[in-house]
């Protein structure tokens, strides 16, 4: 539970920001895009304006540094992990220590540096894109994105609308397992104890009543969508509609300039991580 | 042997914006042997106390002592301390999880290690006490009706026997007739086994008719302690924290203020009756 | 004076379906009921009296085995009318949790005028005046599972009277609250009275029905008495035949009569009680 809440993915900070008032399918289409450069980046220089942009757009959203510091506490440890991989696996560029088998090359250093760093800038900025937008706009703006699709039969509002009622329930769900492993708790009910399968079986107590559960509310809330009129998403209005501005037409060049940039300085040669090496 | 608290506090969240503190310097004892009421107004604390005095949420400073036996140690025996306590949360029927009731019914009980014929027998007590037939033995939990599932949740409870029962509102949701049903087993169960039952409440009329001792509590503190008539005749105090008083009671203050000589508290219709026909036979001689 | 509209006009409904054992189980019989616009109606009954199945046919979540219901004129039976039928008609269930979509308070309290396809200018306007009446405009921004039972309930009094209904239905909406809670929605009720509302409350707590212009007393799917809340409570032997409570100061009031000191037993509370004692003061 306390883990749960270290996880800035999801959670909403409000704040008056520039960014914050960006259309949310404009946001979504520009991390998909900084995500692309992001792998498309080939060397330091570009690793380099990757992270001045994505600190450039956090202090633009008015996000405290710590709450991202925050967010990259769980995944430190796939970090630093990805670090230590790459430095012994690698076999690029020069030895610069060794002993007995193990040789450490610093093309290994330089990969697990650069994997680290992916790893940092993507969790990163997915945690803004949440940060800055509200659920219901992320989900309204996703809608709206996949609205074209459809037309090959891809159920664009009613995902959205899995999405928005998963959102809501998340806290709701966690409360009542939290509730139902307590009252198991007190029944004699222990987690702790066995092997593999032992500790499967004694999920059941919490599964079972959770599942029910679950089915119960989605039972509870599609009657209750039902008597507010709701039939799906046909002549159906929104109060919050997504109006796009000069701003989001803006950062959408600006970002495709940067993809172009990373393509360019990869395709050219120009920066690469040999050149370190 | 008693539950005792002593300098309990228990803050959720310390240190962070969304620090809430739940229990401040509660020190109380319940002895053994009779009902327990724990009410307050919402959010007071009430959920939060009786879940610590079931070893299920660990105070932040102080101490929890049950027959005795200290809680939430290091070395504290789990096992043992499952045995003393058992909890029946709010609408205790959202956990059942078994195919059958007789296995709903065991389950606490097979965890405990006891022999089949234990099981069994224990099974039965529980079943007389919270009125469920044999035949239901083999049935599904979720084919019984909202009221017996709330029956049989409380009774896997009670087949463990503890010697403190602990209920979290367990009439919540319930019509007349299932409150009822629930609160006179318990009286029955209490009567019989001679152990303790601590209960939350929000109705006054159920403490009134069923509790040998109350406890208040306010704002996360223990405003009072005591029998049933010396807290009701308390009712300033308790609408000061946006407490209810028993219909009854009210109507003994309101009477009062018009000088009549009526006690300060009643605990049902026929106390309220006896107490106003006296003055009225006064009055007619 | 013409006698106000008649809302909703029940006739001869019966409701039945097939239960876990595939027998045929009745739960509503030749149910008869008329309600006008401004009532305040209470429907009274224990479990398994039919008091929620008749509620669910008021907006043609079920639809009659027997016999119409008629809504402002629309026939529940008729599929071009059901959405008309369910804008009219709007209700609040027992559940606080499970009526909630959406991630905001102010978003969900738009739903309903989102599904009914209004412009959104409009839609805000209806939240804004919606969550005013109720007195949650304060948290139109909150996270609605960190809201309190009755809190919750307002939000989802809010979202229906967004939707401007002529009836609002609560189904057994306090049963899973507190005190504090169930206070909060009767005074949402009064509210909505005071704003002309039609109100139709299904309960089984007495202190909730003593309030109303009139109860329907349902048993075993049937009608078994209808009238002012003093005239259903005088039936004593009825009222606990059906397994339901009467208030004590009644229980009381009805000694005090039988024992010869008061004249009428149809006292609903501490202060008539009060009243009828000390007449002089």
């Amino acid at each position: 539970m306390n883990m749960l809440k270290g996880v800035t993915i999801g959670q909403h900070y409000p704040a008056d920001s520039m960014i914050h008032k960006m259309d949310a399918r404009f946001k979504i289409i520009m991390i998909l895009l900084y995500v692309v450069a992001l792998f498309t980046a080939a060397g330091p220089i570009s690793y380099i304006i990757m992270i001045l942009f994505a600190m450039f757009v956090i202090v633009s959203a008015k996000i405290p540094y710590r709450l991202i510091l925050r967010g990259l506490r769980p995944i430190l440890w796939i970090v630093g992990f990805t670090l230590i991989l790459h430095t012994f696996s690698t076999q690029e560029g020069t030895v610069i220590w060794q002993w007995s088998r193990f040789s450490i090359y610093n093309g290994g250093i330089l990969r697990g540096i650069m994997m680290g760093l992916r790893l940092i800038l993507l969790i990163s900025i997915t945690s803004l894109l949440t940060l800055t937008t509200t659920p219901i706009d992320l989900t309204d703006g996703l809608e709206a994105l996949l609205k074209p699709f459809k037309k090959i039969g891809l159920p664009a509002h009613e995902l959205a609308m899995m999405m928005t009622i998963a959102l809501r329930f998340v806290p709701t769900l966690i409360e009542e397992a939290d509730k139902i492993i307590k009252a198991q708790t007190a029944r004699g009910a222990d987690f702790e104890e066995g092997g593999l399968i032992a500790r499967g079986k004694s999920m059941l107590p919490i599964l079972v009543p959770l599942f029910i559960s679950a089915f119960r509310r989605a039972d509870d809330l599609a009657m209750a969508m039902e008597a507010r009129c709701y039939r799906g998403g046909e002549h159906r209005t929104k109060m919050k509609e997504l109006k796009s501005s000069m701003q989001d037409y803006m950062g959408l060049a600006i970002l495709t300039l940067l993809l172009i940039l990373m393509a360019f300085f990869r395709f050219a040669q120009i920066d690469s991580w040999q050149a370190l090496l | 042997m008693s539950i005792k608290l002593k300098d309990v506090n228990l803050t959720y969240s310390p240190g962070t914006p969304f620090s809430a503190d739940a229990l401040i310097d509660v020190n109380l004892e319940i002895e053994r042997n009779q009902i327990v009421a724990v009410i307050g107004h919402t959010g007071s604390g009430k959920s939060t106390l009786v879940q610590v005095m079931a070893g299920l949420q660990k105070p932040s400073s102080g101490e929890v002592l049950m027959d005795d036996f200290v809680m939430y140690k290091k070395d504290t025996d789990r096992k043992k301390l499952r045995r003393k306590v058992g909890m029946a949360f709010q609408y205790p029927e959202h956990q059942l999880f078994e195919e059958t009731v007789e296995r709903e019914l065991s389950f606490g009980l097979v965890k405990q290690g006891r022999s089949s014929e234990e099981i069994q027998e224990q099974i039965h007590k529980a079943m007389h006490f919270s009125k469920l037939t044999d035949d239901m033995l083999i049935r599904s939990p979720f084919e019984l009706s909202g009221g017996q599932m709330r029956r049989l949740a409380i009774a896997s409870v009670i087949a463990m026997e503890p010697d403190y029962l602990i209920l979290d509102e367990p009439t919540a949701g319930l019509d007349p007739a299932g409150r009822d049903e629930i609160l006179s087993g318990l009286q029955a169960w209490q009567k019989e086994t001679h152990k303790t039952v601590i209960l939350v409440s929000h109705s006054m009329e159920d403490v009134a008719k069923l509790a040998d001792q109350i406890l208040v509590l306010a704002n996360g503190r223990l405003l009072m302690s005591g029998s049933t008539a010396e807290v009701f005749s308390r009712s300033a105090e308790l609408q000061q924290v946006g407490l209810d008083v028993p219909q009854m009671t009210a109507l003994m203050l309101a009477l009062r203020e018009k000088g009549w000589d009526v006690p300060k508290y009643a605990m049902n219709v026929d106390e309220a009756f006896l107490a106003i026909r006296s003055v009225l036979r006064r009055a007619r001689s | 004076m013409t006698s106000p509209t008649l809302l909703i006009e029940i006739k001869t409904l019966s409701h039945t379906f097939q239960g876990p054992e595939h027998q045929e189980i009745k739960a509503l019989a030749s149910v008869n009921l008329a309600i006008r616009q401004g009532e305040f109606v209470v429907i009274l009954g224990a479990n398994g009296s039919g008091k929620s199945t008749l509620a669910k046919h008021l907006n043609a979540l079920l639809l009659p085995s027997e016999g119409t219901v008629m809504i402002d004129g629309l026939d529940t039976v008729d599929d071009q009318a059901l959405w008309s039928i369910r804008q009219r008609v709007g209700m609040v269930f027992q559940n606080p949790d499970n009526q909630i979509v959406a991630t905001i308070v102010e978003d969900d309290v738009a739903f309903g005028p989102e599904n009914l396809g209004l412009p959104p200018a409009v839609i805000r306007e209806r939240v804004e005046e919606a969550l005013a009446i109720i007195g949650m405009s304060e948290y139109r921004h909150h996270a609605p599972h960190l809201l309190s039972g009755g809190q919750k309930q307002r939000v989802a009094i809010a979202g229906i009277v967004a939707m401007r209904p002529k009836v609002v239905v609560l189904d057994e909406a306090t049963a899973m609250l507190d005190p504090q809670g169930r206070k909060e929605v009767m005074t949402a009720i009064e509210t909505l009275r005071s704003e002309g509302m039609t109100v139709i409350l299904i309960t089984h707590h007495m202190s909730e029905a003593v309030m109303a212009d009139r109860i329907i007393l349902l048993g075993a799917g049937r009608v078994i008495a209808e009238g002012t809340p003093k005239e259903v409570f005088q039936e004593r032997e009825q009222m606990q035949s059906l397994g339901l409570d009467i208030p004590q100061i009644t229980q009381l009031a009805t000694m005090l009569k039988e024992d010869g000191w008061i004249e009428q037993d149809d006292i609903l509370s501490v202060e008539e009680m009060v009243k009828r004692l000390c007449p002089s003061n």
